[in-house]
């Protein structure tokens, strides 16, 4: 029951990802695009991904798909397939529809290579909005977007071209779904982080003081300039301070 | 027509930015012309001596900072405005980002800095130029002004031939790249900025150190003139590492605040020449000796900072301080390079001038000049020893074709060392202090050796406890309370004359001896928090399920689970660790790692608990199965002195820096006994037979 549950919401997961792919970016019509749609197994510490490649029109020759160390249950458009290996060789240049399992290790997570299986004009990771998984990677747009996909919401992160076999590691954590704040919680923080009022205050604060030190500093300039008059320190010989210790 | 409306007014404002850059790149253009021109007119000045031609050169270097700060104001708006039209803006902006980091991107990159750099280069110079009056003819400003304005003519040639702020991109991406999330902190204000000022203001008194040589007037003067510039500069410099310590202390999540990082220590470098510097200037401006190692030091204080931009921004050494890769670190070594080769011309030229103005008749040192002497060597010891392990990784790649690096224990085995030895000095220089100096040695001796026996009590303490002291520690105590009963028994004599409190801080003298002590107790207690938390540190890397307790440092810490909670921009991933203290419960504590919705790299966040006598430093390092939690746990003591000497470090400088009129006469005396010096020369030379 559980496994064709699974199976039923990957179907229309792939269905509206792929749907939605022809109608993302005027992009997507001259050059590749992958997709990676993550989502966190309740039941394992486990992700299941499906990569969703979209190749440019009337493209020739085939790809070859290299996939993570660790994979399980591969499947193929739909379909169960056994590999040898980690590379999957395709001969299609249209679009190729692909999920696996993927195993978690605590907060340290996933770290996986994603090598580009042709030219892609962008890659997308689609990450579920429960806040049960956190990816990250590096040249990620800092722009995002939502989606739904059936009963689903996503975040969409995007990174710009990959060149054919152009590697780039990600990231992903699957986070505890407890959101109570656990016994204890009652007690005083100890420690709390500032909010942005009072970085704000204390970067201001800063500013205040550097300014107050150059101005001390300009008016002495200015003091120290004037021409000498009498004053009661300035004995002949009597020097800065008399002698005194002083910086 | 509503939409009409807003797209008119979309490509106006546009268009406008478009201006604004296009007026940007004018003013880094204009730059070389005003620093071309500020250069002659500081020539003409020297060659004619005309009160037009001293107008003409300030208001040039007017000009010069007026049109390096309209380039800012230009960089600050497409910054604000987000035009991604521009690769800088592009690079260091994001929806969403705050206006003060998006003030901060400035001199979050390569092209911004050097910018921001420039601008208080300019604006030092300015200032120098300004302050300086007419009526009391000084004849180093000419060629002072001159070494800085081709010193912000360099910055000025690097903006507009290497590293272009206003540099625009073929096709605006969809969205910035944002500002990195370690750099979205206060400290972003406070850090940089500090390092900045300081790093800068040290140009000032290089430049008349510089206009010194050229003029053969090594003496006091230029050394009284670049007073305040020095301790401002060097106040800002101190400043900046200690925020920057405190910055990687609540940030980074390694339990510590010096990692000995490659431009850690290119900070560090100029820190360890300008504080051997200020001592050394202080010696000449009262005793007109040490003339020699102003100089040198002075010079070695800005090359210093070179050196550090050369680190920063060569891409030459790995560090998570530096700017990209990039050619800037040719154009640095190149300056450097120059300097060198000038100032070691100047002083080979002027050495038989680069003489002491007064020498003591019965001894060829005096014991200040000793002191400050060996506390000198030391400094510059400690500074060769850190540019040693920073470069070791360039110099073995030489050699042996792969990069090797020195560890930790390197660092802190020559530099707490040396640390000791110099900690020791300052104590016993107190013993000295120029109002004692006729009393008979016996006498002066008693507050410092009454130091000793608390300093000694707290070793003797510290070793029954923990069964191990620490030198720097209790040398630190010491000095510190040497220092403070020094203080007391001279405010004692002090209010016994005067009767009045308000006497130690109303006079100008005396408010900067009382702030030079007050330094010097700064000094102590952050190596009182240095030592304490280096000797006492403990850590501990462990694996707790929910439920499970340890105890570390005199905490019991008890881990009830992980939680999640939404925050702006993402998802935090917390500990709740409840802690207790004797047994009881005195708080929680929540360290965590934020998770950004960009996709950004998680960042940690430090649970700290602040003490008078320890921190207790807590960082998630990860989760493992079943709920639990990978904690890291610190317990540093004694480590909120040194942030605490950092407040009164403040308020010591400000003391020192209130104006005072004694340096007026100083400064008129030394004008004096120059122009006395010529006249008697002159005559000499007249009466020689021919």
């Amino acid at each position: 029951m559980k496994t064709r549950t699974r199976c039923l919401l990957r179907a229309a997961v792939i269905g509206v990802v792929a749907t939605l792919l022809y109608t993302w970016d005027a992009r997507a019509e001259s050059t590749g695009v992958a997709q990676l749609v993550f989502m966190p197994d309740t039941t394992r510490d486990a992700i299941e991904v499906v990569e969703n490649v979209q190749g440019p029109p009337n493209a020739g020759g085939g790809w070859r798909v290299s996939l993570p160390a660790g994979y399980s249950d591969l499947r193929v458009d739909g379909a169960s397939y056994t590999l040898q290996g980690n590379t999957l060789d395709v001969a299609t240049t249209d679009s190729l529809v692909f999920s696996f399992e993927l195993p978690l290790h605590g907060l340290m997570g996933l770290q996986w290579t994603f090598v580009a299986p042709e030219d892609l004009g962008a890659v997308q990771l689609w990450v579920p909005e429960d806040g049960t998984l956190a990816v990250s990677a590096d040249n990620l747009f800092t722009f995002t977007r939502q989606t739904t996909a059936g009963d689903r919401s996503f975040r969409v992160l995007t990174r710009s071209a990959m060149s054919t076999g152009e590697t780039w590691t990600l990231s992903v954590q699957k986070l505890p779904s407890a959101t109570d704040p656990p016994p204890g919680a009652d007690l005083p923080a100890l420690s709390t982080p500032l909010d942005n009022r009072h970085q704000v205050i204390q970067a201001l604060s800063n500013l205040i003081l550097a300014a107050v030190m150059l101005g001390l500093t300009v008016w002495g300039l200015r003091v120290e300039g004037r021409p000498r008059r009498r004053w009661k320190e300035a004995r002949p010989g009597a020097g800065v301070g008399g002698g005194a210790q002083g910086l | 027509m509503p939409l009409c409306s807003n797209t008119a007014e979309t490509v106006d404002e546009g268009g406008l930015r478009l201006l604004v850059g296009t007026v940007g790149t004018a003013c880094v253009r204009m730059l070389l012309v005003a620093c071309a021109g500020a250069l002659i007119s500081h020539v003409s000045w020297a060659l004619t001596r005309s009160t037009r031609a001293e107008r003409i050169s300030r208001w040039t270097m007017l000009a010069m900072a007026l049109v390096v700060t309209a380039a800012c104001l230009c960089l600050w708006y497409l910054l604000i405005r987000e035009d991604l039209r521009f690769a800088y803006v592009a690079d260091y902006t994001g929806p969403g980002l705050p206006l003060v980091y998006r003030i901060a991107a400035l001199w979050a990159g390569n092209a911004g800095s050097l910018l921001f750099w420039c601008l208080m280069l300019a604006w030092y110079g300015c200032i120098a130029a300004w302050t300086h009056r007419p009526q009391q003819p000084d004849p180093l400003q000419p060629g002072a002004r001159a070494v800085l304005t081709v010193l912000t003519g360099f910055y000025a040639l690097l903006l507009n031939l290497s590293a272009d702020p206003f540099a625009k991109l073929v096709q605006a991406p969809a969205s910035g790249n944002g500002l990195n999330p370690l750099l979205q902190n206060p400290g972003m204000m406070v850090h940089p900025v500090n390092l900045y000022l300081g790093s800068v203001g040290f140009a000032v008194p290089f430049a008349y150190a510089v206009a010194a040589l050229l003029h053969g007037r090594p003496d006091r003067g230029w050394v009284i003139r670049t007073r305040r510039w020095t301790l401002v500069s060097w106040f800002f410099l101190t400043v900046g590492i200690l925020y920057g310590m405190r910055w990687s202390y609540e940030e980074l999540g390694w339990g510590g605040y010096w990692a000995w990082d490659p431009v850690e220590n290119a900070s560090l470098l100029p820190w360890l020449a300008a504080t051997a510097y200020l001592h050394t200037a202080w010696v000449q401006e009262r005793q007109g000796r040490m003339t020699r190692w102003s100089v040198i030091l002075v010079t070695l204080t800005f090359l210093l900072t070179l050196f550090g931009t050369y680190l920063t921004r060569s891409g030459v050494v790995w560090s998570i301080h530096a700017f990209a890769n990039g050619p800037l670190g040719a154009w640095f070594l190149a300056l450097m390079a120059v300097c060198v080769m000038v100032v070691g011309a100047l002083m080979i030229w002027r050495w038989n001038v680069l003489v002491d103005e007064r020498r003591p008749t019965k001894r060829r040192y005096s014991r200040h000049e000793a002191v400050f002497a060996v506390n000198n060597l030391l400094m510059l010891a400690a500074a060769v020893a850190v540019i040693w392990g920073t470069c070791y990784p360039i110099l073995s790649t030489w050699w042996t074709g792969t990069p090797r690096m020195v560890g930790v224990r390197f660092y802190n085995t020559v530099c707490l060392g040396m640390g000791v030895v110099v900690v020791g000095l300052m104590g016993w220089a107190m013993v000295w202090s120029g109002t004692r100096q006729s009393r008979s040695a016996w006498v002066q001796l008693w507050p410092t050796a009454l130091a000793f026996v608390p300093a000694g009590v707290v070793a003797w303490l510290l070793r029954e406890t923990f069964g191990q002291g620490t030198w720097l520690g209790c040398l630190g105590l010491w000095a510190g309370l040497s220092v403070v009963l020094n203080f007391l028994w001279d405010a004692r004599r002090m209010l016994s004359r005067s009767g009045r409190v308000a006497t130690l801080f109303a006079v100008g003298p005396l408010r900067r001896r009382v702030g030079a002590w007050l330094a010097h107790v700064a000094v102590a207690l952050i190596t009182v928090g240095i030592a304490g938390s280096g000797a006492f540190h403990v850590d501990r890397q462990v694996v707790v399920a929910p439920g499970g307790s340890l105890s570390v440092g005199g905490y019991t810490l008890e881990f009830t689970g992980l939680g999640t909670s939404p925050v702006p921009g993402g998802r935090l991933l917390y500990a709740n660790v409840l802690v207790a203290e004797h047994g009881r419960y005195v708080g929680a504590l929540r360290p965590g790692v934020m998770f950004y919705d960009d996709g950004q790299a998680p960042v940690t966040q430090v649970a700290l608990n602040e003490t008078n006598t320890s921190d207790l430093y807590l960082a998630l390092a990860g989760t493992g199965t079943g709920g639990s939690a990978v904690l890291d746990v610190h317990v540093n003591p004694m480590t909120v002195w040194i942030w605490r000497g950092g407040y009164l470090l403040i308020l010591a400088v400000f003391l020192c820096l209130w104006p005072t009129r004694g340096a007026t006469v100083l400064l008129e005396d030394t004008e004096r006994d120059a122009a006395r010096a010529r006249v008697a020369d002159v005559q000499t030379r007249e009466a020689a037979p021919t």
